[in-house]
């Protein structure tokens, strides 16, 4: 029999076996997909965190069971197995068992997805990140179960993997110790796919050699282990800024300028900065935030803290909203700003130690870029719904908030990506938690008719649901369903209408804009060093 | 240590070891076993728990590779035979795990396709002497079912080589009898060249062509049958003296002996029946008779399974 028709009649005896749970899978996946045909079921999936869990676990439980029990019938790196003994070659049995991983991680997902994907307008490129994005937590369960099943002994492998992890842990500690780094951390990315690496190698190596001896095949994964998670961690993670400028300040001019020192009623000797860039970009939106780098030589408290600022006004967001708005909203806005402008001035105060300026020059300061895009623009009634780029975006208007502006956006997409996922608010991020690039989605409510604008403050609630599987849903609520009150909603009084009346039919006939602001940083601390070592004596 | 006895094999050669060595860790299950296995013949490996029978037949179906020397099926070194070749091996053993979800109809069809010369019509008669149901599922059979279904597996594809590894456990005594009769003859008539480990020596001995005998993973003994009947006797001995104490330590050529008044029982191998007489008779100087009887292969399995717990306690007090 040739060698592909071995595969197929190993792996056709596997999913007969294994056809109610393989059954049961399926069925597990599908709830998955559920808010893309029933919308009602989004918000229920948001708030049963504990359901999703379970159905997370159960699909995976499932899989791992189906598979689990394909390898036990003939483990391609068993000593003993039955198949050794059978006209079959090793190669199609181990092939078969992969393809079955095949079945369990991309075919039967990828089957139950894809008239959701259809609906929901994806891409292939979307479709098969998704899918690679799926099935890579599941691809490395099954490889250890195969590893497993090789070394005779669950627990064995376990153990190894615990063993490891503690490994990785004293390493981690140890660098930090002794190396003085700040952030050491691996890249989950590289010890996954050396971890894979690794244990298809244990398989192989356990499939074809059959001058067999446990001791060394234990010793080898122990070492391979240890090597694919020690070595990551040996690099050093990405700094939380670049220190090159990012493609967006391409053509644009820094410079630091320096004001005398002032001395502040409390004493503190501040040290005012000006970034000057030009020409003015109109099209991006800039900040500046220090934090301090080392700690060790400001003993002053307000230089033991790590900060960051990004200054008001609001942002008007120029580049993707109409001309000429008129804003709807005590909140103060930048949208004014007249486009013509040739320069940008960023003002910055250092605040430095007392008598001396060395703490203040162990400060980071960083630069931020915001790119704003609109990604989607729909009407603001209740019911419409628009989609794009692989994601549902639905309006919905809850009615039980007389006094507040209550809109709430639905976003049904691939989950992982292109969802509305902000981060948390938080004017203090230390500078090591800051990414290189921070995505950020708001929404911005325009009459076009009266050319008048509502951004519609506080930043959108967000609800989540579904996270961990294929696809997710979520809704985005101006008032949260559980408040009625609280200063930061926003009243239909506070944006000057004289009833709610008046406001439900301004929001009728407007239009919702989906805007997604993304940040880079650059690290400019050499060139504020430069300008602070000119200015001070 | 005693030396191998071994048979002069003429004809062709279906399987052979040559000093093979295995180890499980630090325990020794096999040291240096070499032996021969002519074409066509059936062969019971004998030898108490953990000699190394299940050890020898698992590296010579090449689920084990030998730490050393090597074990060749049909010309091919078991550690590199190719399916085809595979195809004309049988394997049945005890501990073998059958695919439970499946039907024994579906297991059959699965397998089929595998194997060239899968015999469908061996494979009704089998189901039917032994009163299996093809449509129940292979987990639902008791334990001598399972080892049935096994054995039915292994002789459908008509394989020039069957080894079996204690296939008769967990049988009743009935279809044992029925099942090793059934098995060996065909593979008499057949012409299929059978390695048999088994402890029911009763029903292998006047079916099997050549014994077999490993003790502690050595080859203490690979006879024909009918040298084995030929040259192991029981010699009574009528000493004339009463309460005779037996010789220690035992010449080597005694497997076994016993003493009850002023009588000796020695199972011993004798070649030549007047020398082993007047062997007798010099040990024993008023000897009034001395009578041979023959010994069956379960005297000479004991024997020797003895001689190995014996040589356990020596090495145990050493």
């Amino acid at each position: 029999m040739p060698l592909l028709q071995q595969v197929w009649h190993v792996l056709r005896k596997d999913l007969h076996a294994q056809r109610w749970w393989l059954l049961l899978y399926t069925v597990l996946l599908l709830p998955a997909t559920a808010p893309v045909w029933w919308p009602l079921t989004a918000p229920l999936a948001a708030h049963n965190e504990l359901g999703n869990s379970l159905l997370s676990l159960s699909t995976l439980v499932a899989a791992c069971a189906a598979f689990y029990q394909a390898v036990r019938a003939d483990s391609p790196t068993g000593d003993l197995s039955q198949w050794r003994t059978l006209p079959l070659a090793p190669s199609a049995v181990f092939g078969a068992k992969l393809t079955f991983i095949g079945v369990l991680t991309l075919l039967l997902p990828v089957a139950t997805h894809v008239p959701a994907w259809w609906r929901l307008g994806v891409s292939w490129s979307q479709a098969v990140d998704a899918t690679l994005q799926f099935g890579g937590l599941s691809l490395l369960l099954l490889l250890v179960a195969l590893l497993s099943a090789a070394l005779r002994s669950g627990a064995l492998v376990v153990a190894v993997l615990a063993l490891l992890l503690i490994l990785n842990e004293a390493w981690k500690s140890a660098l930090d110790r002794f190396v003085g780094a700040a952030s050491w951390s691996g890249s989950p990315t590289i010890v996954a796919l050396m971890a894979t690496a690794l244990i298809l190698t244990l398989i192989v190596w356990r499939t074809y050699e059959r001058q067999l001896n446990s001791g060394r095949a234990r010793a080898a994964l122990v070492v391979s282990g240890a090597v694919a998670l020690l070595v990551p961690n040996a690099v050093r993670s990405a700094p939380g800024a670049s220190q090159t400028l990012p493609a967006s300040f391409a053509g644009i001019t820094v410079d630091v300028h320096t004001d005398s020192v002032r001395v502040q009623p409390s004493g503190v000797r501040v040290l005012p900065l000006r970034v000057t860039l030009a020409p003015a970009p109109t099209d991006v939106r800039l900040a500046m935030y220090s934090a301090v780098r080392e700690r060790d030589e400001c003993p002053h408290p307000d230089h033991a803290s790590q900060f960051s600022a990004v200054p008001s006004p609001q942002p008007g967001y120029r580049s993707v909203l109409p001309k000429q708005l008129t804003w709807r909203s005590a909140w103060r806005t930048d949208g004014a700003r007249a486009a013509s402008e040739r320069t940008v001035t960023i003002q910055h105060t250092v605040r430095l130690a007392t008598g001396t300026s060395a703490c203040a020059m162990k400060r980071n300061y960083y630069l931020s870029v915001t790119r704003d895009s609109l990604i989607a623009r729909l009407p603001a009634s209740h019911g419409s719904r628009q989609r794009i780029g692989g994601r549902e975006f639905a309006v919905e208007w809850p009615n039980d908030h007389p006094e507040h502006l209550a809109i709430a956006l639905r976003v049904t997409a691939l989950s992982g990506q292109g969802l509305i996922r902000n981060p948390p608010v938080r004017l203090s991020v230390p500078v090591g938690e800051r990414p290189p690039l921070s995505i950020r989605h708001r929404l911005v409510l325009v009459h076009e008719q009266r050319r008048e604008a509502i951004d519609p403050r506080p930043l959108p609630m967000v609800d989540e649901a579904l996270e961990t599987l294929s696809i997710a849903a979520e809704r985005i609520y101006t008032v949260p369903p559980d408040r009625y009150n609280g200063p930061d909603l926003t009243s239909w009084t506070s944006l000057q209408f004289s009833s709610e009346a008046e406001g439900r039919q301004w929001l009728s006939e407007a239009t919702l804009y989906v805007i997604e602001e993304r940040t880079e940083s650059v690290n400019v601390t050499d060139r504020v060093r430069t300008a602070l070592t000119r200015s001070l004596p | 240590m005693s030396p191998v006895i071994a048979p002069t094999v003429t004809g062709a050669t279906a399987i052979e070891v040559a000093n093979v060595s295995f180890r499980y860790g630090r325990t020794v299950a096999l040291h240096d076993v070499s032996l021969r296995i002519p074409t066509g013949t059936i062969t019971a490996l004998l030898g108490a728990n953990g000699a190394g029978k299940s050890t020898l037949l698992q590296c010579a179906v090449g689920l084990l590779a030998p730490d050393a020397g090597d074990v060749r099926v049909l010309g091919t070194s078991a550690t590199q035979l190719t399916p085809a070749e595979r195809a004309r091996i049988g394997y049945v053993a005890e501990s073998q795990a059958l695919p439970g979800d499946l039907t024994l109809a579906q297991y059959e069809r699965w397998l089929a396709p595998l194997y060239p010369r899968w015999d469908h019509a061996l494979a009704d008669t089998l189901r039917a002497r032994f009163a299996l149901d093809p449509a129940r599922q292979l987990k639902a059979f008791s334990r001598g079912q399972r080892m049935q279904a096994a054995l039915l597996c292994a002789l459908a594809p008509r394989p020039d080589v069957l080894f079996m590894d204690e296939p008769f456990a967990g049988l009743d005594a009935a279809i044992k009898d029925d099942l090793v009769r059934g098995v060996l003859e065909l593979s008499g008539s057949e012409g299929w060249t059978v390695v048999i480990a088994s402890h029911d020596l009763s029903e292998l001995e006047l079916l099997v062509d050549h014994v077999a005998f490993l003790a502690n993973g050595r080859l203490r003994l690979h006879q024909s049958m009918d040298t084995l009947r030929a040259e192991y006797r029981w010699a009574d001995v009528h000493t004339g003296v009463r309460d005779v104490p037996l010789p220690s330590p035992r010449p080597a050529e005694w497997v076994r002996a016993e003493s009850a008044g002023a009588r000796v029982r020695v199972l011993l191998r004798v070649t030549d029946e007047d020398a082993t007489r007047a062997a007798l008779q010099s040990r024993y100087p008023n000897t009034k008779r001395i009578t041979f009887d023959d010994a069956s292969l379960t005297d000479v399995f004991i024997g020797l399974a003895r001689e190995r717990l014996d040589g356990n306690r020596q090495g145990a007090n050493t």
